[in-house]
């Protein structure tokens, strides 16, 4: 795969490690100066004029969160100068986002999670669970949630990633190796371990757990075979669940 | 080399210059032959000597990344404002946002104006005074009293 503009970006700037993506320096090198501001209206903003850039950044937001407001705005830099936008930084989402918002997001994430350094870590970590995600978050100092995007979308394994409130599903993310015939359930299954824990008490998953597919999908043919899954909950309505498909006739193509 | 010209570093320099020819005249073939025939190892050079210019090259980018860490570092400041006209704060950044893609050459990435809170339109102002996208503040206010 062809080297992004940002990981393009972190090399001429000789970072070998994640504890080396120093987003403050890295916006000065490109001439924008990062301030932090109790911000009523939304998470981040940038205003630039001409060659110079001030990115403002909500103080009162988690670190993840900062660090992502600031690569994304950067994206916004990069790929939109000169042009005003309505922008709203929200967590780093794969869909639903629009097409400007999108392309800043994914610059973020590489400029957070470049492959070149992501990989070599991931690959330390034989399976995908919520513990190596939450060990790939910490090095990287993003959320869960982008560290479970980034693994998900770089193929780690046969795997899903799906984000659920109580009003249904509101993303997911697929790896490259599993079939787009497998399309999760808008709303949860009883079935599923998720559910319980969506509306219920039940506390995070620790280990992915062996689950009827039929929970997940609603294709005829789910119910021959069983996947793994883990859940967390992300925020007091939300669930966020990994799902691993390991048999081999639900990753053959049709 | 850098230093004072005598009759001895004349020739050292013109010696330099004729190994220097001899070796870029010199056939790539009869090279590596003459490695070899030392007990060297072309293979094994070539590797060192390219992990050699990558080390070089990562450290120069680091020295890069130094630099802008220090001047992040000196552009770290705390901005105090003085007492505002919110009304026309609001106003005057309605204008800009309103216009056709406001002043040429701005880049703005944020929430609508109605959308923002007084302390936002605020600060968003200053952002565009620090920017230069409009004249200092004391010139303006001088030609509004001209006016």
């Amino acid at each position: 795969m062809a080297v992004t503009a940002a990981e393009r970006l972190l090399q001429e700037l000789g970072v070998t490690d994640p504890n080396e993506i120093d987003l403050e320096a890295i916006a000065y090198h490109l001439g924008a100066n990062v301030r932090y501001a109790p911000l009523d209206g939304c998470e981040a903003r940038i205003i630039g004029f001409c060659g110079s850039a001030i990115i403002t950044v909500n103080a009162n937001s988690s670190l993840p969160r900062k660090r992502f407001s600031i690569a994304h705005e950067l994206g916004h830099w990069i790929y939109h100068r000169g042009k005003s936008l309505v922008c709203r930084v929200e967590e780093y989402r794969p869909q639903g986002s629009l097409a400007a918002e999108r392309v800043a997001d994914f610059y973020a994430a590489d400029l957070l999670m470049p492959r070149f350094l992501f990989h070599p870590l991931a690959r330390q970590h034989p399976t995908l669970n919520f513990k190596t995600v939450s060990s790939l978050a910490h090095a990287f100092r993003t959320s869960q949630t982008a560290a479970a995007i980034r693994l998900v979308e770089t193929d780690h394994s046969p795997a899903m990633l799906v984000c659920h409130s109580q009003q249904g599903r509101k993303w997911f993310v697929r790896a490259p190796s599993v079939p787009e015939r497998w399309f999760p359930r808008d709303r949860l299954d009883a079935e599923s371990f998720a559910f319980g824990i969506l509306f219920g008490a039940g506390r995070n998953d620790t280990m992915p757990r062996l689950v009827g597919a039929e929970a997940w999908f609603e294709r005829w043919e789910a119910e021959r075979f069983e996947i793994h899954e883990q859940t967390i909950r992300t925020a007091p309505d939300e669930v966020l669940t990994i799902l691993l498909l390991s048999a081999e006739d639900m990753l053959r193509g049709e | 080399m850098i230093g004072k010209k005598t009759p001895l570093r004349d020739g050292l320099d013109r010696l330099v210059d004729a190994l220097v020819e001899d070796i870029l005249s010199t056939p790539d073939k009869d090279i590596l032959a003459e490695l070899k025939e030392c007990g060297g190892d072309p293979a094994r050079n070539a590797a060192e000597m390219r992990a050699f210019f990558e080390r070089s090259i990562v450290a120069a980018n680091k020295h890069r990344l130094a630099q802008a860490r220090a001047g992040a570092a000196r552009n770290r400041k705390r901005r105090v404002g003085g007492p505002v006209d919110i009304a026309q704060a609001r106003q005057r950044l309605r204008a800009i946002l309103d216009s056709a893609g406001g002043p040429q050459g701005l880049t703005l990435a944020a929430r609508k104006e109605s959308e923002l809170s007084d302390s936002d339109i605020v600060s968003m102002l200053d952002d565009l005074y620090e920017l230069g996208a409009f004249p200092p503040k004391d010139d303006e206010e001088e030609g509004e009293k001209e006016n």
